[in-house]
């Protein structure tokens, strides 16, 4: 059995353990007065009743609920990404606050080993808490934060430590007791403080997106602890008011682990307003209901139910209500989607007919079915002679009589003026007309009662006529539409290879012409400036020469690093930057802050150099485009990913789609994305008028050899 | 005294003008010169040179990781790197990996003709950047061309100001900027504002 399979058990089992301590210690007896109030009211006996067992179980094992919750969520996302550091993070993180909170009522009663359990669980939840939010949402690992780290897990230790010692020194138990809960109490404070200033950090400097997840955890974290904050320590701890006891207040606590799961798992980003605004009326409504029914229940005092039990039993209607309107919904559909079903399938069928070459053929038999359909006829022939003169379809005396043959022939050079339905000899002839040409004709002969075809008859032909040629008219264009198609397919896919050859080959072109121009046309050079050097030792004046050839040395270097910059193979990318950051910075007004984490990964030089050039086409970009003044370049590396951040403070732009890019001559951002794309990795522009642009481009290590060179 | 010199480069014109002119000095012996350096290490214990002049880029090879290589080999021996480029960072990276000198191939020979007798004494001699030229004043042709900066000049309207190249304009501000420990041209700008050496009119 896998690992993350065995260590769920024993989690879910250490949960069993607490539940099964208290459950079996537990009389359930009530302290609680509500409880008490709920057992006085009489007028409605069993409701009543109902509402009192919920609420005293709510009451008692409320913990158990939520550490339930708890571990099950982190199990759950777990088991569903074991890879990823930051959920097997979360995972642990989950698992002992799970645990500490399961074991705070056990260990209230003073059972063994509750106490031990709640203390160990309790003293680590801070360190898994700080470890957690170093990578969610994104990586950051401030210094500070790793002393902090380290001072919280020795607090832990420390409390653990001392509850161990006190065991020897039964006589001032409760002085140590209070000591490790002081500590206990001081340390959740710490870390609480610490995250919330980190998470608040992360919503200043981060992007959109991780706004987004910023902006769910928030709320989540707001959900969670105003109840708490609101009903239960501020009316009862500071002004001493009657207020909800905890055990209810702290069932909001389970949306944090479950928001958290689910940005874990659903790594896209929800639209949290959307969704609301699309509930909005729903929302409305139930608050507005419950607004009027307080209203009613204040004026009207001849009813004397209890306001909190009134509003209890509406939340409760509302939420059956809503569970019954969902499932009886489709009720409604199913009429619906039954007709829409058969519509489908007809569409089914008849397209899977119009499939395949034979569109025409198929058409025609069709036709004539529905010919049948109106008046029961032997003889029925179909012409087409659009560009070769095809006999579509032939039955009855068109199949059989060779003297029909000439009749046909003559349809073939028939050319009609109107789409009028003739008679010509014993047979109806049907014109197809398209775009107000003829181009077949719809033969019929002889009805199987051998009537003639009378005036309703001959109506319901005009109308086969008519949509005869509408349903050839859209046979002819579907049959182009499809050679169209797999001709642009073929196209684009030996353009996308094309493409690929070519970016490959520009490449060795670039770096051949380089290695050229450095080896030979540089080296030349400089052995003639040697020479010259030599030479103005002599009376001669060179002078002139010499700088001409200075002048020509430095063009070549210039060219050569603009060809392939050499200086990736040599040094290295963060030295190349280093050295063009330098050069940007002596040719324009332009600041650019670098941050390099690439905790000593070796990147491929083929990698290097397609970064290298990247970077240097987007930062080019931000200043040629948007005119910014400061830029920041980030780099960083992560489970064998480098991310590369760049980011401006300049106008901004709306940003095209790629082929209006291409219209506009401007390769370069087509060419970066394509360049990724052939990389394996993402790019993620963001762009906002005068406000700045944010390119993030990820790429993977290993599997970069796309355009090795 | 004579100073054993191999020089490692593939360039044959170049690498024989280098041994002309150093053996056309008295202290200086050229022992070899090698355009292929797939035997290098054997070439060294069997001509045992004092200096070794090592081209930055030869052919498939890097002039520096071949340095690295020998001096962890050799740690007694000399390495002048000689450079067609003068990139800072290529002079850093030459210090960091322990080589002796750093020669840009622009200079005239009589520079690293120096530069070996300066090494065989013991010397590191390395081109100025900018850790080291913090102190130095601006010279009135630096001056010049910050005032032009202030005025927010382009590098290429700079140059046909003065009547010098876009490279020696490059290169007085590199050098601007190094000397006012700026790392912009905008910092540079509002340092030498701050400094007193701009006025703004």
């Amino acid at each position: 059995m896998q690992k993350k399979y065995i260590i769920s058990i024993i989690l879910i089992l250490i949960w069993f353990l607490g539940f099964y301590m208290y459950f079996s210690y537990n009389s359930l007896e009530d302290t609680y007065q509500f409880h008490n109030k709920l057992k006085n009211i009489t007028i409605f006996p069993l409701i009543n009743n109902l509402l009192l067992v919920i609420c005293t179980n709510i009451y008692h094992y409320s913990t158990f609920f939520l550490g339930a919750v708890f571990i099950l969520t982190g199990i759950y996302v777990y088991i569903k990404k074991t890879e990823s550091i930051i959920v097997s993070n979360f995972f642990r993180l989950m698992g002992v606050i799970g645990i500490s909170i399961t074991f705070s009522k056990p260990s209230s009663l003073n059972l063994f080993p509750a106490k031990e359990i709640e203390i160990f669980a309790t003293g680590l939840a801070p360190y898994f808490l700080i470890v957690f939010f170093e990578y969610f949402p994104v990586s950051s690992k401030p210094t500070i934060l790793q002393k902090f780290k380290n001072f919280v897990l020795a607090m832990g230790l420390a409390a653990n430590l001392i509850y161990y010692a006190s065991l020897f020194f039964p006589s001032i138990d409760n002085l140590f007791m209070n000591i490790i809960r002081m500590l206990l109490v001081i340390n959740i404070l710490i870390t609480c403080f610490i995250c919330l200033n980190l998470i608040i950090k992360q919503w200043k400097y981060n992007h959109l997106w991780i706004k987004n997840q910023l902006l769910i955890l928030y709320s989540s974290l707001i959900i969670s602890f105003s109840p708490i904050l609101f009903f239960s320590i501020i009316p009862g701890g500071i002004f001493q008011l009657p207020s909800i006891p905890f055990s209810y207040s702290i069932i909001s606590i389970i949306m944090l682990p479950i928001a958290l799961g689910y940005l874990l798992t659903k790594q896209e980003v929800i639209d949290l307003n959307r969704s609301i605004r699309s509930n909005i009326d729903l929302i409305l409504s139930i608050s507005l209901t419950f607004l009027f029914t307080n209203i009613f229940f204040l004026l009207n005092t001849t009813i004397t139910i209890h306001r909190l039990q009134l509003n209890f039993l509406l939340l409760i209607s509302f939420l059956i209500f809503l569970f019954i309107y969902r499932l009886l919904k489709p009720l409604k559909l199913q009429n619906q989607q039954k007709k829409m079903r058969e519509l489908q399938k007809e569409k089914t069928i008849i397209i899977q007919q119009l499939k395949g070459d034979k569109y025409l053929f198929s058409c025609a038999t069709l036709i004539t079915g529905l010919i049948n359909k109106v008046i029961e006829v032997n003889d029925v022939c179909m012409i087409w002679k659009d560009n070769i003169p095809l006999i579509l379809y032939r039955s009855g005396i068109f199949n059989e009589m060779k003297e029909t043959d000439v009749f046909i022939q003559q349809l073939f050079t028939l050319n009609l003026e109107n789409s009028d339905i003739k008679i010509i000899g014993n047979y109806h002839v049907l014109p197809i007309f398209i775009e107000g040409k003829n181009l077949g004709f719809i033969v019929i002969g002889q009805k199987k009662n051998l009537t003639r075809i009378d005036k309703e008859e001959m109506h319901y032909l005009e109308k086969i006529q008519s949509d005869a040629s509408d349903i050839f008219f859209n046979a002819q264009s579907l049959l182009s539409l499809e050679q169209k198609l797999l001709l642009s397919q073929q196209e684009t896919n030996t353009a996308d290879y094309f493409n690929f050859i070519l970016l490959k080959e520009l490449e060795e072109e670039k770096k051949r012409l380089s290695i050229f121009m450095h080896d030979e046309v540089l080296q030349n050079l400089l052995f003639l400036l040697n020479k010259v050097n030599t030479l103005s030792k002599s009376k001669i004046d060179v002078s002139e020469l010499e700088q001409s050839l200075i002048y020509n040395i430095s063009e070549v270097r210039e060219m050569c690093n603009e060809l392939y910059p050499l200086i990736v193979e040599d040094l290295g990318l963060e030295m190349s930057l280093q050295a063009f950051k330098r050069k940007i910075h002596t040719t324009h007004n332009v600041r650019i802050i670098s941050n390099y984490n690439l905790s000593f990964k070796i990147i491929p030089k083929s990698l290097a150099m397609n970064l290298f050039r990247i970077i240097k086409e987007l930062i080019h970009n931000a200043i040629k485009h948007s005119s910014a003044t400061n830029i920041t370049l980030s780099i960083e590396e992560m489970n064998n990913f480098l991310t590369v951040k760049v980011e401006d403070d300049g106008l901004g732009f709306i940003i095209p789609d790629d082929s209006s890019l291409l219209k506009q001559n401007n390769m370069g951002l087509v060419t970066i994305k394509r360049k990724i794309h052939l990389l394996n990795g993402n790019f993620h522009i963001h762009s906002e008028l005068n406000v700045g642009t944010f390119v993030m481009v990820e790429i993977p290590i290993e599997r970069s050899g796309s355009i090795d060179h | 005294m004579t100073i054993n010199v191999m020089i490692v480069d593939d360039h044959v014109l170049l690498l024989e003008s280098l041994k002309n002119i150093l053996d056309n000095d008295t202290d200086i012996h050229v022992t070899s010169t090698i355009s292929d350096p797939s035997f290098l290490k054997q070439k060294i214990t069997s001509h045992y040179p004092d200096i070794v002049v090592m081209d930055i880029r030869i052919k498939s090879y890097n002039g520096l990781e071949l340095t690295k290589n020998i001096l962890e080999f050799m740690p007694q021996l000399s390495v002048i790197i000689l450079s067609g480029y003068d990139s800072e960072e290529y002079i850093e990276a030459a210090y960091r990996i322990g080589a002796s000198a750093f020669v840009s191939k622009d200079k005239s020979n009589e520079i690293l003709l120096t530069t070996i007798k300066q090494v065989h004494l013991g010397y590191k001699i390395f081109p100025k950047t900018n850790v080291d030229r913090k102190d130095e004043m601006l010279t009135p042709k630096e001056l010049e061309v910050l005032s032009l900066i202030a005025k927010d000049k382009s590098n290429k309207e700079i140059s046909s100001e003065l009547f010098v190249s876009k490279r020696t304009v490059e290169h007085h501000i590199s050098s601007i900027i190094s000397k006012l420990e700026v790392d912009s041209r905008v910092g540079a700008v509002v340092t030498a504002i701050k400094k007193g050496l701009l006025t703004i009119n």
